[in-house]
């Protein structure tokens, strides 16, 4: 056994090279994953005018104005009624496969989903994530949403004295696919990959050591075909080289 | 080329392991004088020139025996490359003329040589007897020699175009198999082996050229 050992150390030894191998998928990850559109970012624009009121879904009688929703845009996306109607709609999508779990759609509407004043009277609604569909359902779910709340905070807060307001969603939903050279999301993968090859060009050493036919001991040698062994000459152009340098 | 061979002759030839192999020989062949050892291998470039010459240098060196080298690897001469020399001779000359005149003699504890001849890819003038012409030459060369050592061709593949170093085996005292170390496929070198012992060759024994370091010791 420990012959096999030392054979394949010394394969190994004399084809160390052969691990910087083991870069190349890594670098070819990475470069798709760099070129590869995997995150989109997906939006909706409102025009507003007047004072805008929003209705609270747990109080029937309360607003927010709209400087308090931006600050927590939260109140909007986590309110858990808005959450399960918004579970229902994913399950009714048949282009998600992976339905996140109530759970999961709260974290993902808290990371993904932004609400952002814009200038000349506007509203951006906004997605930033990988999951187009589910990223066009939360923006159109969160949109109607929005204007059905608006609606219900104006007719509650009904000021005979005040302008009239008015709120209405601007062109369709934009969706933009977006390539980023570098995500923290990739190490592992990465890491994953470079662990593999890495086990792949080992393990490509110790087939080809095993499969190579020719003699590897002085031992084997005299074993296999019955004759002393009258010494072992050393490689001759390392020789060569080392008189050639104490020459010099 | 003939550079680089030629500082690598040296080099084996200074090394405690050449002489090593050469008081092997000798005792294998009984300090018989004249001898004759035949140096071959399994495939071709496992080392068989470099070995030979380092061999016959060394052997030179120590000064106790007069060592000529024969280049019979007339397939693919390569002894006048380790030595910096080239031929000039033919091989109809070299078959009949005297020795002396055919040797280049050696210098600065060098071994004389008998290179191989210029138109060794011209096998015409061997249609005849080539045994007993090899024969004559090398009992004509150990008259004046107490250790004559013969460069040959490998012994596979077989052509037409060589001299069959099984054949030279009868005519030597002992035979000599060079292995690459990490070249040579066992099968081959086992092959080569039985071919000659079949021969009735005096297979003296094995050298390892290139041996792993790593793998020297045995397991």
């Amino acid at each position: 056994m420990s012959f096999y050992i030392k054979c394949y150390l010394s394969a190994f030894r004399e084809h160390r090279h052969w691990t910087l191998v083991a870069l190349v998928p890594v670098m070819l990850y990475l470069i798709v994953a760099a070129v590869r559109v995997d995150n989109f970012l997906i939006t909706q624009d409102f025009s507003y005018s007047g004072e805008i009121r929003i209705a609270m879904s747990h109080r029937p009688v309360d607003t927010l104005t709209l400087d308090a929703l931006l600050t927590d845009s939260d109140r909007l996306f986590l309110d858990t009624f808005a959450l399960r109607q918004l579970q229902q709609r994913l399950e009714f999508q048949p282009q998600i496969h992976e339905l996140p779990t109530s759970q999961g759609l709260k974290r993902l509407a808290h990371g993904s989903m932004h609400l952002s004043s814009r200038p000349d009277s506007r509203l951006r609604l906004t997605y930033t994530g990988s999951h187009v569909h589910i990223g066009e359902t939360m923006v159109d779910f969160y949109s109607q949403l929005l204007v059905q709340r608006v609606e219900a905070g104006a007719a509650r807060h009904s000021d005979t004295a005040a302008a009239p307001s008015s709120f209405k969603p601007v062109g369709p939903l934009t969706t933009t696919g977006v390539a980023s050279l570098w995500s923290a999301e990739r190490l592992p993968r990465a890491i994953l990959v470079f662990v593999l090859s890495l086990l792949a060009v080992v393990l490509l050493i110790g087939i080809l050591e095993l499969s190579d036919p020719s003699f590897k001991s002085e031992r084997q040698i005299a074993r296999y075909l019955d004759l002393p062994v009258l010494g072992s000459m050393p490689d001759a152009r390392q020789l060569a080289r080392h008189l050639e340098e104490t020459q010099e | 080329m003939s550079n680089l061979a030629d500082r690598q002759r040296q080099a084996l030839g200074q090394i405690a392991e050449i002489k090593r192999i050469s008081c092997a020989i000798d005792h294998a062949l009984q300090h018989r004088t004249p001898a004759a050892v035949l140096i071959t291998s399994a495939q071709q470039g496992e080392g068989k020139s470099l070995f030979a010459s380092a061999l016959a240098t060394s052997m030179a060196s120590l000064g106790q025996h007069r060592v000529v080298l024969l280049d019979l690897n007339w397939y693919r001469p390569a002894v006048h490359h380790c030595f910096g020399l080239e031929s000039n001779q033919t091989m109809s000359h070299i078959l009949q003329a005297d020795i002396d005149a055919l040797v280049t003699k050696g210098q600065d504890q060098r071994p004389d040589l008998l290179l191989a001849p210029t138109d060794h890819r011209d096998h015409a003038p061997m249609n005849g007897d080539v045994f007993g012409t090899f024969k004559h030459l090398i009992e004509r060369i150990k008259q004046s020699y107490d250790c004559v050592i013969v460069d040959s061709a490998s012994i596979f593949p077989t052509n037409r175009m060589m001299i069959d170093p099984v054949m030279l085996s009868a005519l030597v005292d002992g035979v000599v198999l060079v292995v690459q170390a990490g070249f040579a496929p066992r099968q081959h070198v086992k092959r080569a082996c039985t071919i000659m012992q079949a021969a009735g060759a005096t297979m003296i024994g094995v050298t390892i050229n290139q041996h792993r370091p790593t793998l020297a010791a045995p397991s």
